[in-house]
């Protein structure tokens, strides 16, 4: 009888990662990139696409033959984005979303941080391994970038992460849903701010879309991909504008889960979640269609000054407000 | 230039995103910044000189104006004046208001087209949009004056080939220029206010005074960097001397001085427009060719992008003898260097995009080149020698 339990619970975990890693993740972000595309569009007085775009462009692209060039390093320039698709679906299987995840354990905040980075990381060994020399400028910002996001962003997350005292999305999620969102205290309304800028760079969209500025380094890293290793690229930039707002949600915005014990709560759970996500996508669309691109050096400025500086204070403050017990400092 | 720190050549083009034509920078970059650039064209030769010596004075109308796209009339309005020069036909009044009407709604289009790319090149596609629908009435007011939103084949030696029905066109034409004015003085403020908007133009790419006088540059180029140069003021033809116009300038020298002159010289067409819809006079609207002479002329013209200098000597036949073109873009290609050095490659393509480069414009001297990664750039007599014997000049050297 045990025994059995314990292949029920496999096999559910099993279903689990292939349904919402392989279906939901990959599918909701491109529906997400549909959002970007239309709103941009008609913020710009164009038609815009329609609502099965990006799955036709996914098609098309995986239909297409993948060439390397005669310079790559083959077998990390084809590795890359498989790993990034990788890693942004385990970051998201990592996280609750709706129920809590079976592969959740002590200090899986920590390791969905490093997996965000990955698709980043991937993003800079395809494009060093393809010997192109835009592909190297654009490794050479994209780390640039990463060093000068990845502090104020940890130092943002933290601020959740110190209020509930755990390093675990589930405690986190939990502690908001008894006592509100950390959105509503000053920490971690400014932690919020801090976040939502980095999400900005980590999808490499305006203001910070330096590393695939197309007007000057052609792709950047992406320059030599084609085919089905670009389709991957692609959908792993889809997920990640997926994986991003979810993380961001459940850190400053209560959370993504549902009361399922009880009908009403749990269809206010479900309206909430959906409205949570929008918004968080449609605020990266504004901020994405109503800025120009930064230069390198100003953008990385805007990291280490003024991010860094309001992450701290806002890191502060969170202390503070432990440390002295005011819940919405 | 010292070259023992770590420099890398970055190629931008013959194909780049960046670039709406084929073109070459080779930058010699340091990290970011770069330390050296130089300048290849050719990739665009057509041999318009050579055909122009084929063809007929009025065939070669509508070739010239197939030199460039976007300044087409420019084109065709510098080489019916050289031609009239040579000719001493004088052009009926009528005709000369006709001619600043096209060359102004041209004008505008072009930098308001300008525009759009320069904040693209920067990464700001929404107010790219912004700026080329208030491109698109212009276009279509184009369509109805001329025919075509390009391309308006309008003038021809001693006048201009269609009239212009005032009495209906002159309140569509108002009600377009009152529909830009305002929303393109917005979208400039827009422009001008945004903080990272000027932080990506001010104080990037700076032309100094003195280097816009010794690199010849001329337009927009010039008057941003404070030389008050303008065929339309100095030389006045067709209409702008009763008109007149008063030239813009800059001093700055940077990006921000050279887009704020295009914007203030959309608002100065406006007005130029407005003066020339009103008092436009009646009568004839082309003068008769009666001989061909044997004569040289020189037209010279503001087109959008600055000074073009159309050079015509005929031999007393229907055939001109030579036609020979000079562009702005050639004339401003030069003063890139300065503007480049010192900058980063982040601000390489903003950079470039300031002079309004337009080179199919530009393309009359092709140069011959690479094979198996050495470059052997030919002198002329060594050119003509490969022309004449069919040596191979790289097996030769």
């Amino acid at each position: 009888m045990n025994m059995a339990n314990e292949l029920l619970a496999i096999g559910v975990g099993v279903l689990y990662v292939i349904f919402m890693g392989f279906v939901v993740a990959p599918n909701v972000g491109l529906f997400f990139t549909w959002i970007h595309r239309k709103l941009g569009a008609r913020m710009q007085w164009r038609v815009g696409p329609p609502i099965y775009q990006p799955w036709a462009d996914f098609v098309k692209l995986m239909s297409k033959e993948t060439l390397v060039p005669a310079t790559a390093h083959r077998t990390v320039f084809l590795l890359a984005p498989p790993i990034a698709l990788f890693s942004a679906v385990l970051a998201f299987l990592i996280m609750p979303f709706v129920v809590r995840s079976p592969l959740e354990f002590t200090g899986d905040v920590i390791v969905v941080l490093y997996l965000m980075i990955m698709p980043a990381i991937a993003a800079m060994m395809g494009g060093s391994a393809s010997g192109n020399p835009y592909a190297a400028i654009g490794v050479q910002r994209e780390m640039t970038l990463v060093f000068s996001y990845e502090f104020p962003f940890i130092t943002a997350v933290l601020v959740p992460v110190l209020k509930a005292g755990s390093l675990r999305f589930a405690d986190i999620v939990s502690y908001q849903m008894e006592r509100g969102p950390f959105l509503l205290s000053v920490s971690g309304a400014i932690a919020f701010a801090v976040s939502i800028m980095v999400m900005q760079a980590k999808l490499a969209f305006p203001p910070f879309d330096i590393p695939e500025a197309k007007t000057e380094i052609i792709a950047g890293p992406y320059t030599e991909y084609s085919g089905a290793s670009l389709a991957l690229f692609k959908l792993a930039h889809a997920t990640m504008l997926f994986v991003l707002p979810c993380f961001v949600a459940n850190m400053f915005l209560g959370g993504l889960a549902i009361r399922f014990y009880d009908p009403i709560a749990a269809t206010i759970d479900a309206v909430l979640i959906i409205v949570k996500l929008l918004v968080l996508v449609i605020v990266m669309a504004l901020i994405r269609f109503f800025y120009p691109r930064a230069r390198p050096d100003q953008a990385f400025g805007m990291f280490w000054k003024a991010a860094t500086a309001w992450a701290a204070i806002a890191l502060t403050l969170s202390v503070v407000s432990v440390m002295v017990g005011l819940p919405y400092l | 230039m010292s070259r023992d720190r770590e420099v890398v050549e970055i190629p931008l083009g013959p194909y780049h995103p960046a670039f709406k034509e084929p073109e070459m920078f080779k930058l010699y970059v340091d990290g970011e910044e770069i330390v050296d650039v130089k300048i290849r064209i050719g990739y665009q030769h057509r041999g318009i000189e050579y055909l122009a010596q084929r063809m007929t004075i009025q065939q070669v109308v509508f070739l010239v104006e197939r030199i460039c796209g976007i300044c087409s009339t420019s084109h065709q309005n510098c080489y019916c004046q050289a031609i009239e020069d040579a000719m001493k036909i004088e052009v009926p009044d009528r005709a000369r208001y006709i001619r600043t009407l096209i060359g102004e709604l041209e004008r505008i289009h072009s930098h308001l087209l300008w525009a759009g790319v320069a904040l693209h090149l920067i990464g700001y596609d929404t107010l790219f949009m912004y700026f080329w629908r208030y491109r698109e009435p212009v276009c279509e007011l184009f369509e109805e004056l001329t025919g075509n939103r390009q391309h308006y084949a309008m003038i021809c030696p001693g006048g201009v080939r269609r009239d212009i029905d005032l009495k209906k066109m002159r309140p569509k034409i108002l009600k377009v220029m009152k529909e830009i004015k305002e929303p393109v003085a917005k979208l400039a403020d827009a422009v001008a206010g945004d903080k990272l908007v000027r932080a990506r133009m001010s104080g990037v790419g700076v032309l100094t005074r003195q280097d816009a006088i010794r690199y010849c540059t001329v337009g927009p180029t010039a008057r941003g960097s404070g030389l008050r140069i303008d065929v339309r003021a100095d030389e006045p033809y067709a209409a702008y001397k009763e008109l007149g116009v008063d030239v813009k300038v800059m001093t700055e020298g940077d990006v921000l001085a050279k887009t704020l002159v295009r914007v203030q010289e959309i608002m100065e067409s406006i007005g130029i427009i407005e003066r020339c819809v009103d008092a436009m006079p009646n009568g004839p609207i082309q003068a008769e060719i009666k001989e061909y002479p044997v004569a040289e002329g020189i037209g010279k013209y503001e087109a959008p992008r600055g000074e073009v200098i159309h050079y015509v000597k005929l031999n007393g036949t229907t055939v001109p003898e030579r036609v020979k073109v000079r562009a702005p873009t050639y004339a401003n290609l030069p003063s890139l260097v300065p503007q480049l050095i010192g900058y980063s490659i982040a601000d390489a393509p903003i950079i470039l995009g300031s002079i309004d480069p337009c080179f199919c414009c530009t393309e009359r001297v092709s140069i011959v080149d690479v094979r198996e990664g050495r470059t052997v750039v030919l002198t002329m007599s060594e050119f003509n020698e490969f022309g004449r014997k069919r040596k191979n000049p790289l097996k030769v050297r």
